[in-house]
């Protein structure tokens, strides 16, 4: 080991306090700068992936975000509902390769329960790869009350094929006036194995039962809350979309461009936020160089004692960057590591709330460096010390 | 390290702003064991700097064996110090941070000398400090803490021991068992040794005497 890292390593062990002041304050300036932007990339890519399955989204009138949120996430009150003609129009859409309705309204224990066809269960990511919603146990649903539930359901309610429930009226939990209807059990027949998304919340049966639990009255009406479409090819995509617009009863948005919209909203918050980390790294680096020159004052007689035992300038200045350079990195990797426990942490917390599994959070290079850039920071802080101490006559501090 | 004789002629030393003194010339052998005595302020310790190349003089010339010290460039003067230079300071200057071991240890890695951990070892149980290894600084006596600045001097096994008022924190006895300390130190190096001291009794006791007079320049 080199004569600067064995000193360094010693002088830090003797400053244990300052160094551990130091790094506390780099870490929790690295930890802040890094954990929104980890979190936001979680999300980003947990909404992505639950949304690109659906290519078009067709629902009531309103707001594309509300529509998405509502219908997908199942994280909003459904705008309201469409006649089943806009159903019925799309199937019969020439190049239409999949029309699934969704009929939303009652939820069992806070989940939602979903009423579509089985063609729900055949929407895939690409036409050539296999369906997206695979069962784990039993099969689709095939009549009335039956139902397939989603993962996280199965596991928070300790549900299996062949147990049955009960559902409420309304999207959300609590008593509701219209209960009644509502007494006749679900059984069900299939449960989904976990996606990560929000289907996972969900409780599917087929739309009719939907319908029937909401009186006669709905059951005639077959009104449908949205409807999940796919063509053949992307140009027969756009043509339903402005077939939808064209008319008053529905709206036709693209999933990604809603979240894309999101996303640039996201993005404005978090470029606030980036200035803010600028300003936290600041805080930090001006930590460092306080640090730098009490040790610097601490480290005088040292470097004197040092220089009259005979130790050359490069020692001396390597002594003080590698002092200032340890500690620093110390205090970024510890940064480092504490973004992610709480990202990771924060991410599964904020998953849990928005319905679907975020993804761990990953430490691009990008990211990483905006800590990283600490280090040369803290040298270039150091390097006048470095110099003054290494120039500085031995004589003048013993 | 070989000791080396020692010369010194012409030399001339600014002690204070407008204070320059002058040395007298002086010529010791290798292995030499010397007391440097005078009033205080006559430029004994700057002497002791300037022998451990330290310190510039205004002028003259200082050498050691072939080396010409008053020649040399400061990473040179750095070398010769690491190399040949043992310095047992007034207050010891041992580094608080560090344990017993490692304040004998650094001055042995500054050196480049190899096993730098167990040779400091030996140096310290050769000084009775074997207990005391792992002890800082300010848990020692001031005796103890003077032995440990002895080892660190010689541990590197130097051929120029310059030592500044040993006995200026001790009492007679403890004095006298320090000098005693240097002196077979020294001997068993074979090394010089310098002993700036205002303690006549412990001046005595050594071999050879130079008497810096306040010689204004």
């Amino acid at each position: 080991m080199s004569l600067a890292l064995w000193t360094a390593l010693r002088t830090l062990r003797h400053r244990l306090g300052t160094l551990l002041i130091t790094a506390v304050a780099v870490a929790l300036a690295t930890a802040t700068a890094l954990v929104v932007p980890l979190v936001t990339r979680q999300v980003e890519r947990g909404a992505q992936d639950a949304a690109q399955v659906f290519d078009l989204l067709v629902t009531a009138p309103g707001s594309g975000t509300q529509a998405v949120m509502s219908t997908l996430f199942y994280l909003d009150v459904p705008i309201g509902n469409m006649p089943h003609r806009v159903y019925q129009n799309l199937r019969q859409l020439p190049g239409t390769r999949r029309a699934v309705p969704i009929a939303l309204g009652d939820n069992f224990a806070g989940f939602p329960i979903v009423g579509t066809t089985a063609a729900f269960f055949d929407q895939r990511l690409k036409p050539t790869l296999p369906p997206y919603f695979r069962l784990a146990q039993g099969r689709v649903f095939s009549k009335s009350h039956d139902a397939v539930i989603g993962a996280r359901v199965a596991r928070d309610a300790a549900l299996q094929v062949g147990r049955t429930f009960t559902g409420a009226h309304g999207v959300e939990t609590g008593p509701h006036e219209d209960d009644a209807g509502h007494r006749e059990p679900y059984t069900v027949t299939g449960v989904l194995a976990p996606t990560g998304g929000p289907i996972d919340r969900a409780v599917l049966t087929p739309i009719d039962t939907v319908w029937a639990v909401h009186g006669p009255q709905a059951a005639q009406a077959r009104a449908v809350t949205a409807v999940l479409y796919s063509a053949e090819n992307l140009a027969g995509i756009y043509t339903a979309a402005q077939r939808v617009n064209a008319g008053k009863d529905a709206m036709a948005v693209f999933p990604g461009q809603v979240f894309a919209q999101a996303r640039d909203t996201l993005m404005q918050g978090q470029a606030a936020y980036a200035g803010l980390s600028v300003l936290v790294l600041g805080i930090a680096a001006l930590t460092v160089a306080l640090s730098v020159y009490t040790s610097s004052l601490e480290r005088q007689r040292a470097v004197a004692l040092l220089r009259a035992l005979g130790a050359g300038r490069g020692a001396v200045f390597t002594l003080v960057l590698l002092e200032t350079g340890l500690t620093v990195t110390a205090g970024v990797l510890l940064g480092l590591a504490l973004a992610l426990l709480v990202s990771s942490v924060g991410g599964s917390v904020l998953g849990g709330r928005l319905g679907f599994t975020l993804a761990p959070p990953v430490l691009t290079w990008a990211l990483a460096s905006r800590a990283l850039l600490l280090i040369p920071l803290g040298l270039i802080t150091a390097l006048p010390h470095a110099l003054q101490s290494s120039r500085v006559s031995p004589l003048k501090h013993l | 390290m070989t000791p080396a004789p020692l010369t010194g002629e012409g030399l001339r030393v600014q002690h204070a702003r407008e204070v320059t003194l002058a040395y007298p010339a002086f010529a010791w052998p290798a292995g030499t064991h010397l007391a440097v005595t005078g009033p205080s302020g006559t430029g004994k310790t700057s002497l002791l700097n300037v022998l451990a190349g330290l310190l510039r003089p205004q002028s003259g010339r200082v050498t050691y064996g072939d080396l010409i010290l008053t020649d040399l460039r400061e990473a040179q003067r750095d070398a010769f110090r690491r190399r040949h230079v043992g310095y047992v300071f007034q207050d010891f200057h041992l580094m608080p941070g560090l344990t017993v071991l490692e304040n004998v240890e650094l001055a042995l890695r500054v050196a480049g000398t190899a096993r730098a951990a167990e040779r400091a070892r030996d140096a310290l149980t050769r000084l009775d400090l074997g207990a005391r290894l792992r002890h800082r600084p300010a848990q020692l006596s001031t005796g103890e803490r003077q032995r440990v600045a002895i080892a660190r001097a010689v541990a590197h096994r130097p051929g120029l021991l310059l030592v500044d008022e040993p006995t200026a924190h001790l009492d007679r006895d403890r004095a006298a068992a320090a000098m005693t300390l240097l002196r077979e130190a020294a001997g068993d190096l074979g090394a010089t040794l310098i002993v700036v001291t205002h303690d006549e009794a412990m001046a005595a006791s050594l071999p050879l005497r130079y008497h810096v007079t306040p010689v204004p320049a």
